[in-house]
């Protein structure tokens, strides 16, 4: 099974979070628990790489849609950066990058904080 | 027009074979067509699996996701059928992009993204009691 795999390489202001794998129905509901906690420890401003990441569902965007929301209510935010052109086109697909920002690089995305 | 390649898939109702489902539809697509097709091929064929799974009340003991893949010279066809309940795609009238955003909705992405990628041909099987859905796209220049 093509596991997804989501490890926060920076805490603090924002925290960068590197997405590694695929996002389906299967795999999303960890990305909100783990996305979740790392809101429970603080987080309030968010990189997503994605650099490693194959592919993502409507799940996906279902998680980051709910979470971006979420935290858009506490003067938070989320950031993509390192999309692959495959997922860039499922995000596009889906308006999803309307509604955030998306960066080439991780710095240029921490930059933007 | 002749078939050039198929191949059969049977896949449990179980969001487990997700997975299993893009890699065999990854490897019967190849190299053939632009990677972008290909992953929309595979996203729509994955979201629409999911929605039987997570939606029909399928038991994984009893029934089993059927799908037909087929390979043409000029498109591929795909056909999908389950045991579950009868439902057409296209009669779904759900939120629009902005209402499901707006709102914080995690659910009713999928199958609007998958109908702006292809036309579902639905037909239900009175005899068999089975939903088939089948999608078509085209190969080569027209991607």
């Amino acid at each position: 099974m093509e596991k997804l795999t989501i490890v926060e390489k920076k805490s603090g202001n924002p925290v960068v979070v590197q997405l590694t794998g695929e996002i389906d129905a299967k795999t999303a509901p960890d990305l909100k628990l783990q996305l979740e906690l790392m809101i429970g420890n603080g987080g309030t401003n968010f990189v997503l790489d994605m650099a490693g990441l194959t592919y993502i569902s409507s799940a996906g965007i279902g998680v980051l849609s709910a979470i971006l929301k979420f935290l858009k209510e506490k003067a938070g935010d989320i950031v993509l950066c390192n999309l692959t052109k495959e997922v860039k086109d499922t995000l596009d697909l889906m308006y999803f990058t309307k509604k955030v920002k998306v960066f080439a690089n991780v710095e240029g995305a921490i930059a933007s904080f | 027009m002749k078939i050039q390649k198929e191949k059969e898939l049977l896949l449990e109702p179980n969001l487990e074979e997700l997975s299993t489902l893009r890699k065999e539809i990854r490897a019967f697509l190849g190299e053939e067509g632009r990677s972008i097709l290909r992953n929309r091929i595979v996203f729509c064929l994955d979201e629409l699996v999911s929605n039987i799974i997570e939606h029909s009340g399928l038991k994984p003991t009893y029934s089993k996701i059927e799908l037909r893949l087929l390979s043409y010279p000029t498109f591929w066809k795909f056909i999908l059928i389950d045991e579950g309940p009868p439902f057409d795609p296209n009669l779904v009238q759900g939120k629009d992009w902005l209402d499901l955003y707006e709102s914080g909705a995690e659910g009713g992405f999928g199958l609007r993204a998958v109908k702006k990628l292809a036309y579902l041909h639905y037909t239900r099987n009175v005899n068999s009691s089975k939903n088939q859905i089948t999608l078509h796209f085209r190969k080569g220049k027209h991607e």
